[in-house]
């Protein structure tokens, strides 16, 4: 619904245009024989990540954001619209080739490591699949990468579950890096560690980028986080973009309500923050039968009227960013923009 | 100020295992004043939800309670019989689990589990129970109230799950209530209208609140007072203005270092990892991680001192906060 405002630098890492992921669901009935419904995770949405860039991908649980993860890895594929990397459309690049330039950190570290292999077989995995060096070399690669993500050679040939949560994220980092790719998709990487180990994950992170000139989509429920590690972030709610714009203009005047709403729940960890009101009333509605109009219109605090249940509204350019709100579809709306 | 509703003094729990007897919580001390939200924080194994689930007596096996006491208004329950204890859950003590939809019974109807919670302890008219019930559904915002009643727990949303569960621990009237992790499972939005609930709640009931909870977020703005644990004991105790403002414990004031903001340009991490309960150190748990630490620390345990003009406790032998006005400390607040 978003038309992304571009990033600084020339060929987008990972261009999403009008991208949208719809999942059929077996209809009611005896195996399923009457009406057929689909969720509709991602609707319509258009992005862009620079190759030097920490995006981030915000919203609560349901709004398709870990979709567009596997999209980016090829693990789901677009129902409509395009994704390019680097300029090439997906389906042009092998998988093969697509998984030396894309890799992922997944949310859950005691999911993603095969119990049953050792540090050294998961982290050389992508060098056996995806180069010709010999074991020597492999593991030669293993050591150098354990001991940049803060572990040492030693580690390599124990089992996952001799490693803490943070030290399996660093594992699973390590894997993610081995074959040099271009572009990191991190989902929620830190949301079940520990805030002390999360610093070190988060530290890791930024050294990472920074060092390899990574592209990062980075995704979180955590907008303490995403105001930390991202420069620019897209706040989705039920499959589209409501916002897009630098995280520090998004965060200083957050003009979609939804974003605002989201921005007002974080709890802060400061003195004198007392609980407010709940910003956002009611409960996320179902994918399967999402509202007309604006999907937000059930829950939205500053509605204005039929045409939020009416038209799905368009997103604008206002002060440097993009929202698909119908207060801001007009010009007279800057007002409200800086009343936020 | 009157009598604390809980007092939990010098508690000790160990628990049994194959590798030995692990010292899981290691001289517990809190206090909790009518009305009062007093937040537990700390990270993963720190003893937080230990310590609520054994307020209410659920200490099962292998975990064994070697010391202390935990009296609820005036009684020490540890010397109760489970029968007795039984009597006392929900009238004057009630839990709120973290994961509502699991904790609720998916055998009966919601209704069912909330009309039990009142005639478990009461015996009244079930017409009187039926309007209890409705009262404490109105208080957590549910709407439509006969409609829940007869929907079974998978039928729920998080959210809604989590409101049920609150109506059950007010409905009896209980003066203390303990929440365990009771937002963690969703999503922020859902959390501030659930914590908000349980806010509104206690002003017509109220009762206090333990919340235990890993994010200091939640405490900072939920709570009066928190205690921060770690490896099994309480480190720093105080109001929430104090503690986030001024920690003086040194795991507190790297705790909160280790928090993403805007303003920081680099997350501090705290180097090392929590010592095997199993064998724990004689001083200091947190010594071996920590940069002011002394041969003082490693040996002995540092005693709970208070913190001059405050509200404020630390467990520490040399903290960020002076803890006598005489002493004189160059330290600034951590």
């Amino acid at each position: 619904m978003v038309n992304d405002i571009k990033p600084a630098s020339a060929t987008p890492a990972i261009a999403l245009e009008r991208l949208k992921v719809h999942f059929p669901l077996r209809g009611s009935g005896l195996f399923g024989r009457h009406r057929k419904s689909v969720v509709k995770a991602v609707d319509g949405v258009d992005l862009t990540v620079g190759s030097n860039e920490m995006f981030g991908l915000a919203g609560e649980s349901g709004c398709g954001k870990s979709t567009i993860a596997r999209v980016l890895i090829g693990l789901t594929a677009p129902s409509e619209g395009r994704v390019l990397f680097q300029g090439k459309p997906l389906g042009s690049i092998a998988d093969s080739e697509l998984r030396t330039r894309i890799q992922m950190v997944f949310q859950d570290p005691y999911g993603s490591l095969n119990p049953r292999r050792t540090v050294a077989d998961i982290v050389s995995d992508p060098l056996v699949v995806h180069t010709r060096l010999n074991r020597t070399q492999r593991l030669e690669k293993v050591d150098e990468l354990l001991e940049q993500v803060g572990l040492s050679a030693h580690h390599a040939h124990r089992f996952p579950h001799e490693f803490s949560g943070g030290q399996r994220q660093r594992i699973a980092i390590a894997r993610a890096l081995i074959i040099d790719p271009g572009f990191l998709v991190l989902d929620e990487p830190t949301s079940a560690l520990d805030v002390s180990v999360q610093a070190v994950i988060l530290n890791l992170i930024r050294r990472f980028k920074q060092e390899r000139h990574l592209g990062c989509l980075f995704i979180t429920h955590d907008l303490n986080l995403m105001r930390f590690m991202t420069t620019r972030l897209a706040v989705m709610y039920l499959g589209r973009i409501v916002e897009t714009g630098k995280t520090e203009d998004i965060f200083r005047s957050p003009l979609h309500p939804y974003t605002r709403a989201l921005i007002a729940s974080t709890p802060q960890p400061k003195p004198g923050g007392r609980a407010k009101t709940p910003p956002i009333q009611g409960e996320l509605p179902s994918p399967v039968n999402p509202p007309s109009g604006c999907p937000f219109h059930t829950r939205c605090p500053d509605k204005i009227g039929r045409v939020c249940e009416i038209e799905v509204p368009r997103a604008t350019m206002v002060d440097g960013r993009l929202v698909a709100c119908h207060l801001h579809g007009t010009p007279q709306s800057e007002s409200q923009a800086d009343a936020a | 100020m009157s009598d604390p509703v809980l007092e939990m003094r010098d508690f000790r729990l160990v628990f049994d295992t194959y590798r030995g007897t692990v010292q899981a919580l290691e001289g517990v001390d809190l206090t909790i004043y009518p009305g009062e939200c007093v937040g537990i924080v700390g990270e993963t194994g720190c003893g937080k939800s230990a310590t609520a689930r054994a307020m209410l007596g659920f200490v099962d096996k292998p975990g064994r309670v070697t010391g202390g006491s935990i009296k609820i208004n005036g009684r020490d329950i540890l010397k109760l019989r489970s029968r007795e204890m039984r009597r006392l859950r929900g009238r004057e003590i009630a839990f709120i689990f973290q994961e509502a939809k699991k904790a609720l019974n998916p055998t009966v109807t919601v209704g069912t589990q909330l009309l039990e919670a009142v005639q478990a302890h009461q015996r009244v008219p079930r017409k009187e129970a039926l309007e209890r019930v409705h009262e404490a559904l109105r208080q957590v915002g549910l709407a439509d109230p006969d409609r829940l009643m007869d929907s079974y727990a998978f039928e729920l949303s998080g959210g809604m799950a989590q409101r049920v569960m609150i109506a059950i621990a007010i409905v009896g009237n209980a003066n203390v209530l303990v929440a365990d992790e009771p937002t963690s499972a969703l999503d922020v939005s859902i959390q501030a209208q659930v914590l908000a609930v349980l806010r509104q709640a206690r002003e017509v009931t109220g009762s206090a609140l333990f919340l235990i909870t890993h994010d200091l977020g939640v405490a900072a703005e939920n709570c009066d007072r928190i205690a921060v644990m770690y490896a099994g004991r309480v480190v720093e105790n105080g109001t929430v203005e104090d503690v986030f403002s001024a920690p003086s414990h040194p795991y507190t004031a790297r705790l909160l270092a280790a928090l993403p903001s805007a303003e920081r340009e680099t997350l501090e991490a705290i180097p090392g990892t929590v010592p095997d309960l199993v064998d724990p150190p004689p001083g200091c748990r947190f010594a071996n991680r920590c940069e002011k630490a002394t041969q003082l620390c490693v040996e002995q345990r540092p005693p709970m001192s208070a913190i001059a003009g405050r509200r404020q406790q630390v467990a520490c032998h040399h903290p960020l906060v002076s803890t006598k006005p005489a002493r004189q400390e160059t330290m600034s607040d951590g």
